[in-house]
C-alpha cells in the first residue's frame, strides 16, 4: 500500500499489518503506533462509557461551610456560569467536558464493532472523521486537574472532599486514554 | 510495519513530485494531477494541502493575539465576602496562589494560563513567518515543535474549569459568593482560537519546496 506521511509528505510504501510501530524516515512523525488492538479498544471505550453517567450526576466536590453543606456536579457548575451570564464560557464547558467525550467514546466504540465484525456498519466512514477531530477537543483531564486546583484553593476556606463523581470522572478519563491508545482509525482499511 | 521509501537517501521524494495526494481519511496515496481528488479507497474528498492554510492561521493567531489583551486585563473570577467583592484576573490569582505559599500550583496554574497560550501564540507566529524560509530551527525540529503546539493546546483550558468550579461550588447567597468574570469569556476564546488556528495549519508546507 502506497502513503505518505502526514506531516511532511513524504511518500512511502508500507507492507500490510504487522503490529511494529512505524515512524517517518524524514520527519520521524509517528504514523502508526504499537499495540494496535481494536477489540480491546471496543471494551475500554465502553467501559469508559459506563462511567460516563454517574461522572455526570454524582457531585464531584463536597464541602462545609458554616454548617452548609454544598456538592456540585458539572452541569450545576455550568449552570451558574449561565445564570451569571458568561453563555458561551458554560457552553464551552458543557462541550468540553461531557459532549465531545461522549461523542468520542461513542463512536470510537462504533468503530472498534466495525473493524472486528464481519459486516460493515453504516456511516463508519464519516464516523472515522468525527473520532479524528474529537480526540483533540475532549478536556477530561484538563478538567480532573482543574478539581484538584480548586480543592487546594479552597483547602484553607472550607471544610472539602472528594465525591463520587471525582473518583467516576477519573476512571472514565483513565478507560478513554486505555480505548485512545488502542485505537487506530487506519486499522479498520485493512478489513475491506 | 515495513517502511520503505521511494527515492534515494538523500533526497526523499514528496507526494506533489510523485503526484499523488494523500488521503487524510485511510492514509491511501492518491494518483491524481490535480490539487482535489476523490479516494478510490473510501470515497472522501481530499485536497493536497489544507485549504488557504497560512491565510487561515494568521487570522485566527492575530485574533487571539488581540483577545489576549482583554483575557488578562479583565477579571476571570469575583469572590464576594459579605457584600465585599474582591476581583481577580488570571496572574492576580497566580499571585494570590504565590502568596499563600503554594508554590506547586502556583507553577501549574502559571504554566498552564500564562505560558501555555503565550508559547503557542508566538510558536505559531515563528512557525508562519519561517514556513518557507531558512531560519534558526530545521525542518524537523520545526515539525516537532508543531505538535508540542498542538499537544499543550488544550492545557490552557484549566483556569476556565477552575472558575466553573467554584463558581458552582461557592454560592451562598449574600454571604459567600463566586462568580465568573467576563475575562473569562476572552480567555476561553483565546483557548479555542489557538488550538482552531493549530488545526488549520499544514505541517507539510514547512517541507514544501519553493
Amino acid at each position: 500500500m502506497k502513503t505518505a506521511c502526514h506531516a511532511c509528505g513524504v511518500v512511502l510504501s508500507i507492507e500490510d499489518d504487522n503490529g511494529y510501530k512505524m515512524v517517518c524516515p524524514q520527519c520521524s512523525t509517528v504514523l502508526y503506533g504499537r499495540n494496535i488492538n481494536m477489540f480491546y479498544a471496543l471494551m475500554f471505550s465502553i467501559t469508559s462509557l459506563l462511567f460516563m453517567l454517574p461522572a455526570m450526576l454524582f457531585p464531584f466536590l463536597e464541602i462545609q461551610i458554616q454548617g452548609n453543606r454544598i456538592s456540585a456536579t458539572l452541569f450545576e457548575s455550568a449552570k451558574v456560569l449561565n445564570d451569571d451570564g458568561l453563555r458561551l464560557a458554560a457552553l464551552i464547558v458543557i462541550c468540553t467536558a461531557f459532549l465531545f467525550p461522549l461523542i468520542y467514546m461513542t463512536f470510537t466504540a462504533y468503530l472498534s464493532f466495525d473493524s472486528i465484525v464481519e459486516f460493515t456498519m453504516p456511516l463508519s466512514d464519516q464516523t472515522a472523521k468525527v473520532v479524528e477531530s474529537m480526540k483533540h477537543w475532549q478536556m477530561i483531564d484538563v478538567f480532573i486537574i482543574g478539581i484538584l486546583v480548586s480543592v487546594v484553593k479552597l483547602v484553607g476556606m472550607a471544610d472539602i472532599s472528594l465525591g463520587t463523581g471525582f473518583y467516576m470522572l477519573g476512571c472514565e478519563c483513565f478507560f478513554m486514554i486505555l480505548a485512545g491508545s488502542y485505537y487506530e482509525s487506519r486499522q479498520f482499511w485493512f478489513k475491506r | 510495519m515495513k517502511v520503505d521509501s521511494s527515492g534515494s537517501k538523500d533526497k526523499w521524494v514528496n507526494d506533489i513530485e510523485f503526484g499523488g495526494l494523500l488521503c487524510t481519511d485511510c492514509k491511501t496515496l492518491i494518483i491524481s494531477a490535480s490539487d482535489e481528488a476523490d479516494c478510490p479507497e473510501c470515497g472522501s474528498h481530499n485536497i493536497r494541502r489544507k485549504k488557504n492554510s497560512l491565510s487561515r492561521t494568521w487570522a485566527l493567531t492575530l485574533a487571539s493575539l488581540f483577545l489576549y489583551i482583554p483575557a488578562n486585563i479583565l477579571p476571570i473570577m469575583d469572590v464576594q465576602i459579605m457584600g465585599q467583592s474582591s476581583k481577580s484576573t488570571i496572574l492576580g490569582g497566580v499571585i494570590e496562589l504565590f502568596n499563600y505559599e503554594m508554590y506547586f500550583i502556583c507553577i501549574v496554574v502559571f504554566v498552564a494560563s500564562f505560558v501555555v497560550p503565550v508559547f503557542k501564540i508566538c510558536s505559531l507566529m515563528y512557525l508562519l513567518i519561517t514556513v518557507n524560509r531558512k531560519s534558526l530551527l530545521n525542518n524537523k525540529q520545526k515539525t516537532k515543535l508543531f505538535s508540542l503546539v498542538e499537544l499543550i493546546g488544550k492545557w490552557s483550558m484549566l483556569d476556565v474549569y477552575v472558575v466553573a468550579v467554584m463558581a458552582g461550588l461557592i454560592n451562598l447567597g449574600f454571604l459567600l459568593k463566586t462568580t465568573g468574570g467576563y475575562g473569562l469569556i476572552f480567555f476561553a476564546s483565546v483557548v479555542v482560537l489557538t488550538m482552531l488556528a493549530s488545526h488549520s495549519f499544514d505541517t507539510r508546507l514547512i517541507w514544501d519546496e519553493g
